[in-house]
């Protein structure tokens, strides 16, 4: 297996083995990102796409310090917004209930009882301008200020839509916690 | 209490789904892979046949088509003769009478006793003369028996009776054009003469009657030779000879190390200054693309040829023996070593760095797959690496391993596609 720095290096040459290495090592990691910021897995896997093609062909502007893998997320989300750019006048439109559904919960979430898959469904359903907000406040760390610069949206916005998707979230978890808790007893009473 | 469960939502993402993988479809990669194909080749790469490439031969087709149809070609055994006539003359009043054979421009001599020098001059060609040359002599003399005077210089008689000879100088060269390094044998028809100077007009001189010369740059050479005779009269001649480039065959291989017969692999041409190719693969196949793709059918020593042909038909072969034998592959594991006792010094290791030993690493030639697993005696696994570069420094968990035996077992993948099983023991000496 060649290292990271020689996977690099090959990309920078344009060899075509370490092309296909970069993908076979990173191309897992980039979907399970990209899979965060699109509705259904066919988007998350046009991000990619775009995604890979940007860092194949700019592979020059990682500067080799810190981490690469760091330098992919950043490439990739970058994607990921602009993706959502493009499509935004396709996708503007969302449901009333999305609004509405701001409740709150009385219980935490047991990081077991979710699996990744229940969770990227659930990030998946959401109304995309929540999406973006959330995936970037919330796993890649920006700040507000920064997301409202990135999307082109208000600061406010920003935040009332992090707090909204928040809600969101909060509520499909409860529900899929509770038909699961209840699948989980029938088939209890089954057995 | 309410930040809690809110933050208790962030971190169920951040944990579950911050360095999830999931793991493309294999038509994805398809996908992906032909658009960056496709992207790699409208983009400008040495290594890589491309659309430059492309446009490059279609240029250098339509270029060689035109150059072709316009050019019947190089001759490269042609003859040819040159020559030049001075006849009798005194200082003050000498007429000199020119025979240009090659140019026909002044055929010469008229008078009757004038037909010794011609005929002296004729019968100094050899009989491979080609075509035109004879032609300029018949004109010569037809031009003679008519009396045309309008373009024909007459030599007086005191001069033809001074009776001294005529003094000739006359080039004759086996080849006038054809590829470098080009040998020609040239061969002095002069008569007359006592001294001759060549002059090469590479820098070159000699004073033989038939020297023999090798031009090894590429260019148009004046070759002049000067005929001297006794009483110091001079009679010179020239003689152009053309000397074409060659081509250069060079090709490299990718991947650079293929595997045979596992990997296919593209011949990248780098040859310059040709226009048709034909390759040679070893196992009695060959090809005329720019960049052949091949595969060989079974493992092997395999000789490549590629032969490179110019525009002017010159040609260039390079031939690899045993193209694809690559160094030894192996792995070796020193049996002990003697970690650092003042803390753990990481794993990483290069063989300017571990002067002391202090880092249990093997070492090797040709791995591409590496895995090294270490246990102590009881079967605890107290360090495994997937990387070659990053060996065992002797600590477990920050803490330094007792001294004493330890097994070790590596397995992994060589270049040449055999995998390699190796284990052993090793000694951990802890002062």
């Amino acid at each position: 297996m060649m290292d990271e720095q020689n996977i690099i290096a090959g990309c920078l040459r344009h060899n075509r083995k370490a092309q296909q290495m970069l993908w076979k090592k990173y191309s897992g990691y980039l979907l399970g990102i990209c899979l965060r910021y699109a509705s259904d897995r066919p988007e998350a896997e046009d991000i990619l796409q775009e995604a890979m093609l940007k860092i194949y062909f700019n592979l020059g502007d990682y500067s080799g310090t810190g981490s690469f893998k760091g330098w992919l997320r950043k490439v990739t989300v970058n994607c990921a917004i602009t993706h959502y750019h493009k499509n935004l006048k396709h996708k503007h439109h969302m449901d009333i209930d999305d609004f509405v559904s701001v409740e709150t919960g009385d219980e935490g979430f047991e990081e077991d009882f979710y699996s990744a898959e229940e969770l990227y469904m659930v990030l998946n359903d959401l109304p995309p301008g929540y999406r973006m907000v959330f995936n970037m406040y919330t796993i890649e760390g920006y700040k507000h200020r920064e997301i409202a610069e990135m999307l082109n949206i208000d600061i406010n916005t920003s935040k009332s839509q992090y707090s909204r998707a928040r809600a969101i979230l909060r509520k499909r978890l409860e529900d899929l916690r509770s038909i699961k808790t209840k699948y989980a007893c029938e088939g209890d009473e089954e057995q | 209490m309410k930040n809690n469960k809110l933050n208790m939502i962030e971190d169920l993402f951040r944990k579950i789904l911050g360095e999830s993988e999931v793991v493309p479809g294999s038509e994805v990669s398809g996908k992906i892979m032909s658009s960056l194909a496709r992207k790699e080749f409208l983009r400008f790469n040495v290594l890589r046949f491309n659309v430059w490439y492309l446009g490059g031969i279609a240029a250098a087709c339509a270029f060689a088509g035109i150059i072709l149809l316009s050019n019947p070609g190089p001759k490269e055994t042609t003859e040819s003769f040159s020559g030049k006539m001075i006849s009798d003359s005194s200082a003050a009043k000498k007429k000199v009478d020119t025979l240009l054979i090659n140019e026909a421009v002044t055929p010469a001599v008229k008078e009757e006793k004038t037909k010794v020098p011609e005929g002296k001059a004729v019968s100094h060609k050899p009989s491979g003369n080609d075509i035109h040359t004879k032609t300029g002599i018949k004109e010569g003399s037809s031009n003679e028996h008519k009396g045309n005077a309008v373009t024909v210089p007459v030599i007086s008689a005191s001069e033809v009776r001074g009776g001294e000879s005529v003094l000739v100088a006359g080039i004759k060269a086996s080849v006038s054009r054809g590829c470098v390094p080009l040998y020609v044998k040239f061969t002095s028809t002069s008569s007359g003469e006592v001294l001759r100077e060549w002059n090469f007009g590479d820098g070159g001189t000699s004073d033989l009657e038939n020297p023999e010369w090798v031009f090894d740059v590429a260019g148009v050479y004046n070759v002049t030779l000067a005929a001297k005779d006794a009483t110091g009269r001079e009679a010179v001649t020239s003689h152009e000879i053309v000397v074409l480039p060659k081509p250069k065959a060079a090709f490299d291989l990718l991947p650079e190390n293929p595997v045979i017969p596992a990997d296919e692999i593209t011949f990248v041409n780098q040859s310059e200054g040709a226009v048709t190719y034909k390759w040679y693969f070893g196992d009695n196949s060959s090809s005329q693309l720019f960049a052949p793709v091949h595969k060989y059918n079974k493992h092997g020593k395999y000789d490549v040829s590629l032969v490179a042909v110019s525009e002017n038909g010159c040609t260039d072969s390079l031939s690899v023996q045993d193209t694809f034998t690559e160094t030894e592959c192996y792995i070796r594991f020193p049996n002990a070593f003697v970690p650092n006792s003042g803390g753990p010094v990481g794993g990483y290791y290069s063989k300017m760095t571990d002067n002391n030993n202090m880092i249990f690493h093997p070492v090797y030639s040709g791995v591409i797959d590496y895995n090294l697993k270490i246990y102590s005696k009881q079967g605890h696994l107290v360090f495994q690496s997937d990387d070659i570069y990053l060996g065992w420094d002797g600590y477990y968990h920050g803490q330094l391993c007792a001294s004493g035996v330890y097994v070790w077992k590596a397995e992994g993948k060589f270049r040449n596609g055999e995998s390699y099983v190796v284990s052993g023991d090793l000694t951990l000496v802890n002062y």
